[in-house]
């Protein structure tokens, strides 16, 4: 599904892992490696731009810079070089979401190195995802989770913020503890759902339910078309 | 080239004069006669030649896409000779590390029970991930679990288990409430209460979601409850068949992990309770269609089960997503989640006529743009494909402009990578190949035919129906993966470790021969076939 679909359409050259390639104009990074034989089973997760498995470094003419990308929502241009990263983003901390009681307070605890970003911007440069990393751990070190949280929610914990960092703070996962313990201990608590789980449990649904259930296949149909089209 | 940009420039003059006076008009929704009419001409369920007999197993005799007849009849890939020495014993087995196996791992794991996942690609890759739109519980004031099955089982063709769909919107709000304790961020209205959104086929307003990064934020933050709870998981090594006491039990696995060759080290896991978690069937790419599931979504988990005795139930019907992008062709297949239709944006065909009410359950709607498209209504890709125009911009002509950005950061950020503003150009559209509907039996517990095999997830049917409503499979992940922990720990708890053997494979294959199948596949097949071999 995913081959170039146009018969006629332009080649471009580029270098994967050190070797020059002529794909057709228009495809993915990934597509670009399939294409040229590299049976990926290890570089690839959602094919959605959603999991990080396909994050590569990538440098393109006239710029000294590498980028960060994933690559199965890239699209390659003329004179590309690319090679997929290995970063996994396994994190050093460890902590039980279960067991904390004041999320901001035990910020140190949990991450010892978190008041140490010395602002080289290098987490919010590399940022497949366009977050502004950086600002988000000035507030979550404030103690200020949810807007923290908020900028978070695009993560795909690609690591490359994590590679990054000269402090070795494991942005990422400072930042996702700060959502998760946003949601779990700071948010205002679901109170609507909490109401609806008890009035399911005491009973209050039970008898319509029932007669629901043991409703002829015509009956319920009847029902449930019911004030419909 | 010609770009998306081209073609809707063409096509603008039929599209934006008419945006104002298209806003918040609802189309006419179709009787039941119709929609089943149109389902019966349009629908890729009702393509018989696309479909086949099975001839071996519990679905003997039954039909379903050739596709997936071949891999239930396909052959094992390991020797029934095999050394089965454990290289690993543990209480609980999770095979699939999306949603619905990180679940149950954690639920076992509380509970005191040793727990071990394997997984294809990395913890978490999966379509879990993916998910967008949101997931159904119902809290509003006007609704109840009484409504949440009535919709449902509408959705479904009134095919659904009872049992089975009782249990899902009855756990439905402690499972997400669950959720909210592992870090999940449901959205919020301005006052704090959580925000509700109205779903294709639902009658009130029931989706909770994290902006359209739902599925994100609810796996993101169960994968790392399983780092952290120290559940040991094996990535990049799937499954490739169960096994079992030889009594009709299920007592393990076998793990084939990648790059490790056709004759490379298999891994033999011995295990009280197993759960296949192991998801949806999309890279199968039935009847040619794109799909938007992720890699690893090659059906596995009911070709394992079906080996061991298990039965499947639904499997000739599967959902069409009916927005999947169709050009540009890289985009091919990714979805288009359906809260931009209930937010206003509209189908729309080659002449900018509407023809179907976008809020119809997915089947009729991705019914409807077939026809379109067979009828000379669409709208022609250079690649020579065709599709229908979803128009994108009417989500700000609606509710404002900024809405989009704000509602659907995760899609206008897909487009904006190459340089398309949806908030100002229509996208184009076709259906996609989506979810599987129906898939391994369980009851209430999660449990299989087979005893001691547990399932939940994707990978299970009877739930839906022969069609999901959005938002209701995230549920189905959370409650039957929250169900399968709990029943699989209890298990474990009762009984020892039973003997390993490959006997079903032995008899499998004399079920195969006495068929008449020769050369069949090898199954499961773990990955599609992309990579093109090295020039
Ligand atoms: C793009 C997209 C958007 C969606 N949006 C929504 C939505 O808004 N709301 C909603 O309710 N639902 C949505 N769905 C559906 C929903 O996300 C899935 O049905 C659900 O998450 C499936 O969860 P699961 O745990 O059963 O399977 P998955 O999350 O797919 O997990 C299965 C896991 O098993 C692994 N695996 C596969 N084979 C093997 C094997 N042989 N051995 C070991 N591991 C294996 C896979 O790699 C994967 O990690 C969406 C789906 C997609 C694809
Ligand atoms: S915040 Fe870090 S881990 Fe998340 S997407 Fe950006 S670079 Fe990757
Ligand atoms: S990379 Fe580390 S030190 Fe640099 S700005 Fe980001 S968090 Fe601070
Ligand atoms: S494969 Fe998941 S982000 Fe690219």
């Amino acid at each position: 599904m995913k081959t170039p679909e146009d018969q006629e359409v332009p080649k471009v050259g580029v270098e994967i892992l050190g070797r020059t390639f002529q794909v057709p104009a228009g495809i993915t990074a990934v597509d670009a490696l399939w294409l040229t034989g590299h049976a990926l089973e290890r570089g690839v997760g959602c094919l959605g731009g959603v999991c990080g498995a396909c994050t590569m470094l990538y440098t393109t003419p006239g710029s000294p810079n590498f980028n960060v990308g994933l690559g199965c929502r890239t699209v390659i241009t003329e004179g590309m070089s690319f090679f997929p990263f290995p970063q996994r983003g396994r994190s050093r901390y460890r902590y039980d979401l279960s067991e904390v009681k004041d999320p901001a307070g035990e910020l140190l605890d949990h991450f010892d190195r978190a008041d140490k970003c010395r602002h080289c911007h290098g987490c919010t440069n590399v940022c497949p995802q366009k977050i502004q990393v950086e600002e988000a751990i000035e507030l979550a070190g404030k103690g200020e989770f949810e807007k923290a949280g908020e900028m978070f929610l695009p993560c795909v914990m690609c690591g490359a913020c994590l590679a990054e960092c000269p402090e070795e703070m494991e942005p990422n996962h400072i930042l996702l503890y700060a959502r998760r313990g946003f949601a779990a201990r700071l948010a205002p608590p679901p109170q609507e759902l909490e109401r609806m789980a008890r009035e399911i449990r005491e009973g209050r649904f039970a008898a319509a339910m029932e007669s629901l259930i043991a409703l002829s296949d015509e009956d319920l149909r009847a029902l449930c078309e019911e004030g419909r089209g | 080239m010609t770009t998306l940009r081209h073609i809707f420039d063409v096509n603008a003059a039929r599209i934006v004069p008419t945006r104002e006076s298209r806003k918040n008009v609802r189309f006419a929704t179709l009787s039941p006669a119709a929609r089943e009419e149109l389902l019966s001409s349009f629908h890729p369920d009702y393509k018989a030649g696309a479909y086949r007999e099975i001839r071996v197993g519990a679905n003997k005799g039954g039909r379903t896409v050739s596709e997936l007849a071949d891999l239930l009849e396909s052959d094992s890939p390991l020797d029934a000779g095999m050394s089965l020495v454990p290289d690993h014993t543990t209480d609980f087995l999770v095979i699939g590390g999306g949603g619905a196996g990180c679940t149950a791992a954690l639920i076992a794991h509380r509970l005191g029970i040793r727990a071990m996942i394997a997984t294809k690609l990395r913890l978490g890759d999966s379509n879990t991930v993916m998910a967008e739109g949101g997931v159904q519980a119902a809290v509003a004031e006007d609704d109840s679990p009484v409504e949440h099955f009535k919709d449902a089982v509408r959705g479904g063709h009134y095919k659904n288990d009872r049992e089975l769909l009782r249990v899902l919107v009855e756990d439905g709000p402690e499972a997400m409430l669950w959720l909210c304790d592992q870090g999940v961020l449901f959205d919020r209205e301005p006052d704090g209460r959580l925000r509700v959104k109205a779903g294709g086929g639902t009658s009130r307003a029931r989706l909770l979601a994290c902006e359209d990064y739902t599925g994100l934020d609810i796996m993101r933050a169960l994968k790392e409850s399983v780092v952290h709870s120290g559940i040991p998981v094996i990535e990049y090594a799937p499954a490739v068949e169960l096994l079992s006491d030889g009594e009709g039990r299920c007592t393990g696995a076998v793990l084939q992990p990648f790059g490790a060759g056709e004759n490379g080290r298999r891994i033999v896991v011995r295990a009280k309770t197993v759960l296949l978690a192991a998801g949806g069937i999309g890279r199968l790419h039935f009847q040619g269609f794109p799909t938007s599931n992720h890699f690893g979504a090659t059906g596995d988990a009911l070709v394992l089960a079906y080996r061991l005795g298990s039965d499947l139930v639904d499997i000739d019907t599967f959902q069409y997503h009916p927005t999947g992008v169709i050009y540009p062709g890289f985009l091919a297949g990714a979805l288009v989640t359906e809260g931009m239709r209930s937010m206003g944006a509209q189908l729309l065909n080659s002449r900018g006529e509407r023809f179907i009410d976008e809020m119809e359950t997915r089947d009729v709607v991705s019914a409807a743009i077939i026809r379109e498209c067979h009828h000379g209504r669409g709208i022609s890709t250079p690649s020579g494909k065709c599709g229908v125009w979803l128009d994108t911009p009417m989500i700000d002509v609606t509710n404002g402009a900024g809405t989009l950005q704000a509602r659907f950061p995760n899609m206008v950020r897909q487009f904006t990578r190459v340089d398309l503003d949806i908030s100002k150009q229509a996208i184009l559209v076709y259906p996609t190949l989506h979810y599987q509907n129906g898939g391994i039996r369980i009851d209430a517990s999660a449990e299989s035919a087979v005893p001691n095999l547990f399932a939940a997830g994707e990978a299970t049917g009877g739930i839906h129906g022969r069609n999901r409503l959005m938002g209701n499979s995230l549920l189905d992940v959370v409650v039957f993966g929250r169900r399968a922990g709990a029943a699989a720990a209890r298990r474990s708890r009762e009984i020892d470790h039973g003997r390993l053997t490959l006997d079903h494979v032995a008899r499998h294959r004399a079920a195969l021969k006495e068929a008449g199948i020769e050369e069949p596949l090898v199954g499961p097949i773990l990955v599609p076939t992309y990579a093109r071999p090295r020039a």
